[in-house]
This record gives C-alpha cells, sequence and structure tokens, in this order.
C-alpha cells in the first residue's frame, strides 16, 4: 500500500482522527482504518478505494467536510466517502428510522462505496460481538437488513460479511437460549 | 425481417452502451489516481525526511 494517494490518505485519516479511541478496546481509532483499508487491498480494490477506505470515518466522526476532502483529494475520493457516510441526524427520529435514512443513503452507493461499507461491516461486526454480546444482537440483525441494499458490492466482501452476520447472530441466537 | 433488423439494432446499441459504461469507470479512476499521485508524490517525500529533522 505504497501509492503516494493511500499514504497520504493514511497520514490525513490518522491527524482528523487525532486522538480518538475504539470503544471497547481503547485502541487507537486508526486501527479500525488500517483494517478496512487492508481488507479493500487484500480484495484488490482501485487504490482510490483504498484510500477512501482510511478516509470512511472523516465526516462523520471529525470536522473534516467534504469541500475540503474534494480539494486534497479530488472528487471520486470524496464523493467515496460521502457514499458511506450517515446522513440521518438525532432529529430524525427514533434509531430505526434513522437507520432506515442511512441504509437508503447506502442503496444508491456505488459498488466502490460498497465495497468500503462492508469491509467497515465486517471489521465492525467483529469488535462488537466480541465485546457486546448483548448491544451484537441488535447491530447484527440491522446489519443483516443492511447487506440486502449492498449486494451490488464485491462478491468476495458481501460473502465475508454475510458468513461474519450470520455466525455473529447464531452465537448469539445460541448464548441468549 | 424489419422487426428483427431492430432487435439487432437495439442488441448492438445495448452492447455499446454497457461497453461504454464498463470503460469510463476504469479509465476516470486511472485518471484521477495519476494526477492524485503526481500532486501527493512531493508530500510523500517530505514526510519521509521528517524523522531525519527531528533527529537534528
Amino acid at each position: 500500500m505504497t501509492t503516494p494517494v493511500i499514504l497520504q490518505a493514511r497520514r490525513f485519516a490518522t491527524q482528523a482522527h487525532g486522538e480518538q479511541k475504539r470503544k471497547y478496546t481503547g485502541a487507537p481509532y486508526t486501527d479500525h482504518l488500517e483494517e478496512v483499508a487492508g481488507m479493500l487491498f487484500e480484495h484488490d480494490e482501485h487504490p482510490l478505494t483504498v484510500a477512501a477506505g482510511f478516509l470512511h470515518d472523516v465526516l462523520e466522526d471529525t470536522d473534516v467536510t467534504k469541500k475540503q476532502l474534494e480539494e486534497v483529494f479530488g472528487p471520486i475520493i470524496a464523493q467515496l466517502v460521502w457514499e458511506v457516510t450517515d446522513q440521518s441526524k438525532l432529529s430524525d427520529g427514533n434509531r430505526a428510522a434513522r437507520k432506515t435514512i442511512d441504509r437508503d443513503h447506502l442503496a444508491k452507493s456505488s459498488k466502490e462505496g460498497a465495497a468500503i461499507k462492508l469491509a467497515d461491516l465486517i471489521s465492525n461486526s467483529r469488535d462488537i460481538v466480541a465485546h457486546d454480546p448483548n448491544f451484537a444482537v441488535v447491530y447484527l440483525r440491522e446489519k443483516d437488513e443492511l447487506l440486502k441494499v449492498l449486494k451490488h458490492g464485491p462478491l468476495g466482501l458481501y460473502a465475508k460479511a454475510k458468513e461474519q452476520i450470520t455466525a455473529g447472530r447464531s452465537t448469539g441466537r445460541s448464548s441468549v437460549s | 425481417m424489419q422487426h428483427l433488423q431492430a432487435e439487432k439494432n437495439l442488441l448492438l446499441t445495448t452492447a455499446r452502451l454497457l461497453r461504454e459504461l464498463l470503460r469510463e469507470k476504469p479509465i476516470q479512476y486511472e485518471e484521477e489516481l495519476t494526477a492524485l499521485n503526481a500532486v501527493l508524490e512531493p508530500f510523500n517525500s517530505s514526510a519521509e525526511e521528517q524523522p531525519a529533522d527531528e533527529q537534528s
């Protein structure tokens, strides 16, 4: 992953997320970004998609704007990051209503945008199943619904996400019963 | 006969549009990647030099 655009995306994301940590482990937030970008790289995604993988949370979790992303990384990367950024606001209603808005937004994503979201979903599901089994029941149900609108993503990542969610849900069910 | 010709034309047009669609994105992506890499390359070099600066 030594292409200039990927290295710069990694640097930019690291600075933008600053001292942010992962919720359950307290690990640097960049661990998650590395995992998502790494998965995209392993699945032979285009370098612009891998770069967008590093940047996928900057619009949601930092002060960086889409305009700034466009200025530094051009329209394609800015568009990909926007495609995977939640559009709902707290004022849009309860969790289910907000998830519907975000799911409808993702349904319109490109194949590359779907690839980033699938890698993000795999990384987050792994974390939540390992550290918060109660929330995992709700989370995996939501992600199962989300998968239905991500079928246009790359087959390999889709299959991996589906497998992980199915395994997580069956583990959840057996631990509840 | 005319009907068959019309169908053939439609198929050819669809195939051409599909080819264009499939081709458009990689070209667009490759062009943007080349342009971005050219612009960002100097920043990579300066980042590599940074540790040496810090040591001094």
